[in-house]
């Protein structure tokens, strides 16, 4: 009897065990299948006010650094815009411009919190659904490429970073050559581009950028240096290591990448794949 | 009573320390710590084992909660918890334990801790970083991250409850 009661016991934990593992593991795998089903996260609850309350101490540092980068990105634009032209020829009438529509437009953010030690490293921002933000959209800084929106709340968003598995961006060489983007999980300084032949010629240093399809990312948006050089074991194609342009630890603003026309390309190629 | 509010302000203060400190460390070769192990450590010998198991999910998920990790903190945790009795057992004292004992530094000595806390700790971090990165890196990796992490927590809880010792002792002085 003794016995039988002891062994029942044992069954016992062991049945809360497995059922509570169980549960945790349902959660972590799902959560990297299916973002909808996720219990919880830095976007909601207290969970986001604690995130919230830290930002709101945090926000201060290396503002000089940042507000340097402002101002050479503004350079750049005021560079690019009319008034810093003159006019060559007086003769020439003002024709307004309709060969170009507008494409892309960005939702301004700021970091709240971002990782880079971890499996999956998210960035916390405080935009979300009500300034526009949705699932899947393209984010970038002023530097280059920072990842995807992987989860929205009212006020705030979820974003997947480059330092992620399954990432899966499209890259581009200089030459219009491309490969697909991925992390091998190791180290926050490199990123890995596979799927580029080995009779391409590839120079380290090299930058490269975003191929700019699917509408998620402009084309041209600066993702990494060539920093090495391998072939890949028992294939055609290299094996290209990227350094990034983007320095995950010090993200302080993005911007998430709003493409205007993405309903009618999705519809279309959704026309065409059916 | 008395204890159990003790024990509910140690669950806020590490889940406290945990996110707002420890989560926020950037550490050459990316290794963590998983500072709040801590209270699954120095909960009472007679705690039961079920409640243990409970007990350590929650705060788990808790973590999970603050630093998106999904399931993964509350998973490796719940195994600490799970390995903890037998843990015990193995390295009891001759005399055996006094129930009205805590598994803690200043009442079990320092050999016994590191012992303990050391082999807790690597379970807990195989567990964690074999689940968390298994998919994309290498074994070699995984094997740095696991031995480092573990070294630096095991260090970190122990030189926690010195301080907190000699805390202690001033306040009956």
């Amino acid at each position: 009897m003794q016995n039988v009661r002891s062994i029942f016991r044992y069954l016992r934990v062991f049945l809360i065990f497995v059922l509570l593992q169980g549960f945790a593991l349902y959660l972590y795998f799902t959560s990297q299948l299916y973002p909808s089903i996720q219990f919880a996260n830095s976007t909601k609850g207290i969970s986001n006010s604690f995130v919230e309350a830290q930002h709101s101490y945090t926000k201060y540092f290396g503002l000089t650094e940042e507000n340097r980068k402002l101002q050479k990105a503004y350079k750049t634009l005021l560079e690019k815009s009319p008034i810093s032209f003159i006019r060559l020829d007086a003769k020439r009438a003002t024709i307004e411009d309709t060969l170009f529509k507008q494409n892309y437009s960005y939702i301004a953010g700021e970091v709240l919190r971002s990782s880079t030690h971890k499996a999956n490293n998210f960035i916390t921002a405080n935009i979300g659904k009500k300034h526009g933000v949705k699932r899947g959209m393209g984010v970038i800084n002023h530097d280059g490429l920072i990842g995807y929106v992987y989860e929205v709340s009212e006020h705030y968003c979820l974003v997947k970073t480059l330092l992620s598995e399954n990432i899966n961006i499209d890259v581009s060489l200089p030459n219009g050559q491309f490969g697909l983007l991925k992390w091998l999980g190791s180290n926050p300084n490199a990123v890995n581009v596979t799927g580029i032949p080995n009779d391409t010629e590839v120079e380290l240093g090299e930058l490269i950028t975003t191929r700019g399809t699917g509408g998620v990312f402009p084309r041209g948006i600066a993702v990494g240096h060539v920093a090495a050089l391998n072939f890949a074991e028992g294939e055609a194609n290299w094996d290209l290591s990227l350094k990034p342009v983007v320095n995950f630890g010090s993200v302080k603003y993005i911007y998430v990448v709003n493409h205007l026309h993405k309903a009618e390309l999705d519809a279309l190629e959704a026309s065409v794949l059916e | 009573m008395r204890t159990i509010v003790k024990y509910i302000l140690w669950f806020v203060g590490l889940v406290a320390a945990q996110t707002f400190v420890f989560d926020n460390l950037v550490l050459p070769g990316g290794f963590t710590i998983a500072f709040y192990t801590l209270f699954i450590f120095v909960l009472p010998f007679n705690t039961p084992n079920n409640l243990l198991m409970i007990v350590a999910f929650a705060l788990g998920l808790t973590i999970d909660a603050f630093s998106d990790t999904y399931g993964l903190n509350a998973s490796a945790a719940l195994t600490l918890a799970a390995i903890r009795p037998r843990l015990f057992r193995w390295f009891e004292p001759a005399v055996g334990y006094n129930e009205t004992q805590t598994p803690s530094l200043s009442q079990m000595g320092l050999n016994w801790c590191i012992k303990v806390y050391s082999i807790g700790i690597l379970v807990f971090y195989s567990w964690y970083y074999v689940l968390g990165f298994m998919r994309i890196s290498g074994l070699w990796f995984i094997g740095s991250k696991i031995l480092y992490s573990s070294i630096s927590t095991v260090a970190l809880i122990l030189l926690a409850q010195v301080l907190f010792r000699r805390k202690a002792k001033q306040n009956e002085l």
